[in-house]
């Protein structure tokens, strides 16, 4: 009887119990499923305006006056404007340009802003917007600023919610493929799929940064990407 | 008579009329070896991908993000989360957010998906109790502390202190609040806001 169990113990195969495992991994894997998110978060960067009290001390000289280019974003428009002494060097002589909403058609394609299902919207004039910034920054490269010009002041008013403002700073922040959306009814959805334009990534001594295979590294062309949160008081 | 109990010739005759029956009556053993595999990878990849996320943001009708073509990663910062009912700092709810629905009701929990609520922050919480305040008291009493914490985790790591905050905002959250929330950051230090979007190919 001995040996034979002595045998046994040499030969036996001993199975390991999954069965627990398993049941904890079917627990888990639910869980963590839940807690996982399926979409991609990412962040739009935006500064603080900073706050100056009385008048500035610095003399007066005839340099180049900051652009601060303002949006402002209204119930049914969006005003830009700049400093008062750039408005005619970049197009704006009769003042603000105000760009109303309007009616667009929408939809019907998989990849739109607004989904599978066609329709008309009376909506912000984001194409007009875009082709009104890009002139702007046109101009500003014939202006003798000391830096190029990035940023723009937002405000609205106080009743106009935060998925507005994140489209209206989209409209703003790089430089798309078209600089012309048309004035037909579809010039939205035409201007919801353009492309950013890219450009050379540059390092600090604006030499052109390359990858590990020896490629340039690309990135989008910025319009007006630096957003600071004004306050209209 | 069990197998067990069985010598080594009977077992061996015992596993060839096993064989000839197969066809009929054998016992199918599941071999969970495979799918044990799939799992703990599926398991591995979850672990991996929550754990690296700073912001794991739950999406509800309370806390749905706006839609952008932004494309730049979030950081670990200090995160600021203003949804439709409350403003929580490091996840921690500080104050509520008022929400009255077009009929000038005050929201229930089925009325946070309408586009037609409005929001405010009640007048209690700001600077002096006074409505027309962008300082909101209650949040730049607790972002005050949190800074404090996050500067000397800083100083004791020998890093800079630079003064981010991540705001997760509800896409319906009107620009009053956002500039209450700003105003309210930036004297709290925390002059360098990113806002938290989801990111889309359309614009």
């Amino acid at each position: 009887m001995a040996g034979k169990r002595g045998k046994r113990g040499k030969d036996a195969q001993i199975e390991l119990n999954l069965v627990p495992i398993m049941a904890l991994l079917c627990v888990l894997i639910p869980v963590l499923l839940a807690a996982f998110n399926f979409f991609e978060i990412k962040v739009q960067a935006m500064s603080v305006p900073r706050m100056a009290t009385g008048k500035s001390k610095a003399k007066k000289t005839k340099k180049q006056k900051p652009l601060n280019l303002t949006l402002y974003i209204d119930q049914s428009f969006i005003k830009v404007s700049v400093h008062k002494e750039n408005m005619d060097r970049v197009g704006l002589s009769r003042g603000p340009l105000v760009i109303p909403k309007r009616d667009f058609s929408v939809g019907g394609d998989g990849a739109s802003y607004y989904g599978n299902e066609k329709q008309e919207v009376n909506e912000y004039d984001y194409p007009a917007l875009h082709e009104a910034l890009v002139k702007i920054k046109k101009a500003t490269e014939k202006m003798d600023f000391k830096k190029e010009p990035r940023t723009i002041n937002i405000t609205a008013k106080s009743t106009i919610p935060w998925r507005i403002i994140a489209r209206t700073i989209d409209a703003s922040r790089v430089r798309l493929d078209k600089d012309n959306f048309g004035t037909e009814s579809n010039a939205l959805e035409v201007y919801s799929q353009a492309e950013p334009l890219k450009q050379d990534r540059m390092d600090e001594k604006g030499q052109p940064m390359e990858n590990e295979s020896g490629e340039p590294i690309q990135e989008d062309k910025p319009l007006f990407d630096a957003v600071v949160f004004a306050s209209a008081r | 008579m069990t197998e067990e109990n069985l010598g080594g010739h009977d077992e061996v005759v015992v596993k060839k009329k096993k064989k000839k029956s197969r066809g009929d009556d054998s016992e199918v053993v599941l071999n969970i070896n495979s799918i044990m595999d799939i799992m703990t990878i599926l398991l591995v990849f979850l672990m991996v991908s929550i754990t690296s996320d700073p912001l794991s943001i739950q999406q509800n009708e309370k806390l749905k993000l706006a839609k952008s073509t932004a494309d730049y990663p979030p950081e670990n910062s200090i995160p600021i989360t203003v949804s439709a009912a409350q403003i929580l700092v490091d996840r921690k709810p500080v104050l509520k957010v008022e929400c009255t629905t077009q009929t000038g009701q005050q929201c229930q929990d089925q009325d946070y998906g309408e586009k037609t609520n409005s929001y405010r922050i009640d007048k209690f919480h700001k600077k002096d109790q006074d409505d027309n305040q962008f300082l909101i008291q209650t949040l730049f009493k607790k972002l005050e502390e949190v800074v404090k914490m996050k500067k000397e985790e800083d100083e004791a790591m020998q890093q800079e202190f630079k003064g981010i905050a991540t705001v997760v905002v509800h896409s319906e959250i009107p620009f009053r609040i956002l500039q209450e929330i700003v105003y309210t950051a930036g004297m709290a230090e925390l002059s360098s806001l990113r806002f938290a979007v989801l990111k889309t190919s359309a614009r």
